[in-house]
């Protein structure tokens, strides 16, 4: 039986832990070396479009980083993807998925789940392209998660960076 | 690239699961019926085009860009709202930054 008490080394990173197994090690190009327990590890069924062989990944935090998230690949470390809440930007946003689609993840109801989009900025860029088309949906109560495709989407998901930043600062 | 050419109602085998029947020709279009298992994604090229070209975009994204939306000028009215999972179920790594001013302190 191990003991309760938290290594140094995951406390100085941070690393919120869960119970259960060791947590295993990553390493990642952007964060260093990362600890992952089974439970904080999400599953993309049938991966993302364009890496579809590819279905393990963790979602990182950066302090620094403010609303965005990061979906590093536990399987490449060189792989990850900027991700925000679509809600934050579009506050009316509003995703319709078929009671199938929810059952490849197992959804029952809709606070199990936690919506992303994933985002592409380019240094020298001043807007951010969210890919509004091609969802992340999260599943929150067993880590399953799938790129939906929604072609319904009617936002364009070019976002001025400094007007996000400048809503932000006013409360919107 | 495999070239064939079918009839209406004739159709391609892909691997033991995948068939691809056509199921009419009118004018230039050709209608397509396509059964696969329920784990293969199928989509209209164009559109997987686009996703797919979006992900990898994002793959490429700036790091440090993002770094210069910074905590404190971003967080202040929503508080612990942008961070999904805190309490809430969703597993986040949180990773130390530079620290600046904290804003949830």
């Amino acid at each position: 039986m191990r003991s309760d008490s938290v290594p140094l080394s995951a406390k100085e990173k941070g690393v919120l832990r869960g119970t259960g197994e060791d947590p295993l090690q990553y390493s990642t190009s952007r964060f260093g070396t990362i600890e992952v327990a089974e439970e904080q590890m999400i599953r993309i069924k049938g991966g993302l479009l364009g890496f579809t062989n590819l279905s393990k990944y963790i979602i990182i935090h950066h302090h620094d980083h403010g609303p965005f998230v990061w979906l590093q690949s536990l399987e490449r470390e060189e792989l990850a993807f900027p991700l925000i809440d679509p809600h934050l930007i579009y506050p009316d946003y509003l995703l319709e998925i078929s009671r199938e689609d929810a059952d490849e993840i197992g959804i029952e109801n809709e606070d199990d789940v936690q919506i992303f989009v994933l985002v592409a900025v380019r240094s020298g860029d001043r807007r951010m392209q969210l890919n509004m088309q091609g969802p992340l949906i999260v599943n929150r109560k067993n880590n399953l998660a799938m790129q939906f495709v929604d072609q319904q989407c009617s936002y364009s998901g070019l976002v001025e960076l400094e007007s996000t930043v400048e809503k932000q600062m006013n409360g919107v | 690239m495999l070239i064939l050419a079918r009839k209406s109602n004739e159709s391609i085998n892909i691997g033991d699961d995948i068939v691809i029947t056509v199921l009419s020709i009118d004018g230039g279009t050709v209608k397509l019926g396509v059964e696969a298992p329920k784990e293969v994604k199928l989509l209209r090229g164009e559109v997987y085009e686009r996703i797919s070209k979006t992900n990898q975009e994002a793959a490429n994204s700036d790091f440090n860009l993002l770094n210069n939306l910074s905590v404190d000028k971003v967080a202040g009215h929503q508080e612990k709202r942008w961070l999904p999972g805190s309490g809430d179920g969703l597993p986040v790594v949180a990773v130390a930054g530079k620290r600046r001013k904290d804003p949830r302190s």
